[in-house]
């Protein structure tokens, strides 16, 4: 049916304005006239008229939709995690590298020896970088993680100490003078502890002869 | 094309359209399905004869017949095909809360059955006059006549609310 015609046909039996009003009433039926019976209900009706099973297109399911849109916030989110590792201060996915360590360090408690390892790694890969604007801030944090963390990790300190020598090399010397401040701090910081242990050795055993023990004894042969 | 192939077509194609001139002369789904259903499985028994001929028409017919018997006996049919009558609970849900719809429905249920049927098939199913005209046996001329009346009383009863 055409509407032209529809309204056509009504002209001829009725004056312009209830020719008008008929053809929008009939419009309006025809808009609420629609229903449609899911595909599921057609197939198992067809199913039952045939006698056998039919072969249903595919359909996408309802779900499908905010499964993918989850399924894609998922991925889309770890690939940014994991993309935001290598990432530096002042760059966009910096954050979420941030955000990524505190939930490491929720599930895994001795992440947090790490992380002043991760900051030392920045400063150097800034400096590397000619990005020197950010260091400063970085090495703030770097010093903040560095007393949450402790000096227990040797392994974990030694790698932060080397990555600071190494940026030393790369930076100008506001920089410089900045790292070296802040290595003498992690080394002051290493040989109290250091201290402490020894002399939690020497409390413990009844002879201290065995000679060979300094302040900074641990230390020695890591600078 | 096998037989089966061509029905199949032919069902996808129609069943919607035969459910819905149904569901508006009752206002019933579950009565529509099954009636729909009905409707197709007598096309099925019969398919190499009802398919030489204008299907669309044939099919409307034979609800519009399995319609009026269900009135005038006031009886449940017997269905041929086995099993529950399911209507999709979707569509249920649609119907219940449509308000629109619910107010076309309860207007057509002031109509008498002609007039009904040229809405349902008229302007529902954008069916032409001359398509109506075959499928209720009647001229063209008079599908004319009767949709304005439809209309007519549609509109009174609708503004009437």
């Amino acid at each position: 049916m055409e509407d032209k015609e529809l309204l056509k046909e009504l002209q001829e039996v009725a004056n312009e304005k209830e020719a008008e009003e008929l053809f929008n009433l009939a419009q309006k039926l025809q808009k609420e006239g629609q229903i449609e019976r899911s595909w599921a209900l057609k197939y198992a009706q067809l199913e039952k008229i045939l006698g056998e099973k039919q072969k249903r297109p595919w359909h996408w399911p309802a779900f499908f939709g905010p499964a993918l849109a989850f399924v894609f916030l998922v991925v889309f989110s770890a690939s940014s995690a994991i993309f935001a590792q290598s990432s530096l201060p002042g760059e966009p996915l910096y954050p979420i590298k941030r955000a990524s360590e505190k939930v490491i360090t929720i599930i895994n408690p001795n992440f947090a020896k790490e992380i002043p390892v991760r900051r030392s790694q920045e400063v150097k890969d800034l400096l590397e970088k000619k990005k020197g604007k950010e260091v400063k801030e970085t090495l703030k944090e770097f010093r903040s993680e560095s007393k949450k963390s402790g000096t227990s990790d040797q392994n974990k300190v030694n790698k932060s100490l080397n990555n600071l020598e190494e940026a030393k090399k790369s930076s100008d010397e506001e920089n410089r003078s900045e790292i070296e401040k802040v290595i003498e701090e992690v080394r002051s910081q290493n040989s109290g502890s250091s201290t402490q242990e020894v002399k939690g050795e020497e409390d413990q055993t009844d002879h201290s002869g065995q000679g060979g023990k300094t302040e900074d004894g641990n230390n020695k042969g890591h600078d | 094309m096998a037989a089966d192939q061509e029905f199949k077509e032919s069902y996808l194609k129609y069943s919607d359209k035969i459910f819905r001139f149904l569901f508006w002369h009752s206002k019933d789904p579950y009565l529509a399905e099954d009636l729909t259903s009905e409707v197709f499985l007598r096309a099925w028994k019969d398919w190499a004869r009802v398919k030489t001929g204008p299907l669309q028409a044939w099919l409307y017919r034979v609800a519009r017949n399995l319609l009026i018997d269900q009135i005038r006996k006031k009886k449940d049919l017997p269905i041929e095909s086995a099993g529950e009558i399911s209507v999709d609970p979707n569509l249920l849900e649609q119907l219940e809360k449509d308000e629109e719809k619910q107010k076309v429905g309860t207007a057509l249920k002031a109509l008498p059955e002609n007039l009904k049927s040229v809405v349902v098939l008229r302007f529902m199913e954008n069916l032409s006059a001359k398509e109506v005209a075959q499928i209720m046996g009647i001229s063209e001329v008079n599908v004319r006549v009767l949709q304005h009346r439809a209309l007519l009383k549609l509109k009174e009863v609708l503004n009437g609310r």
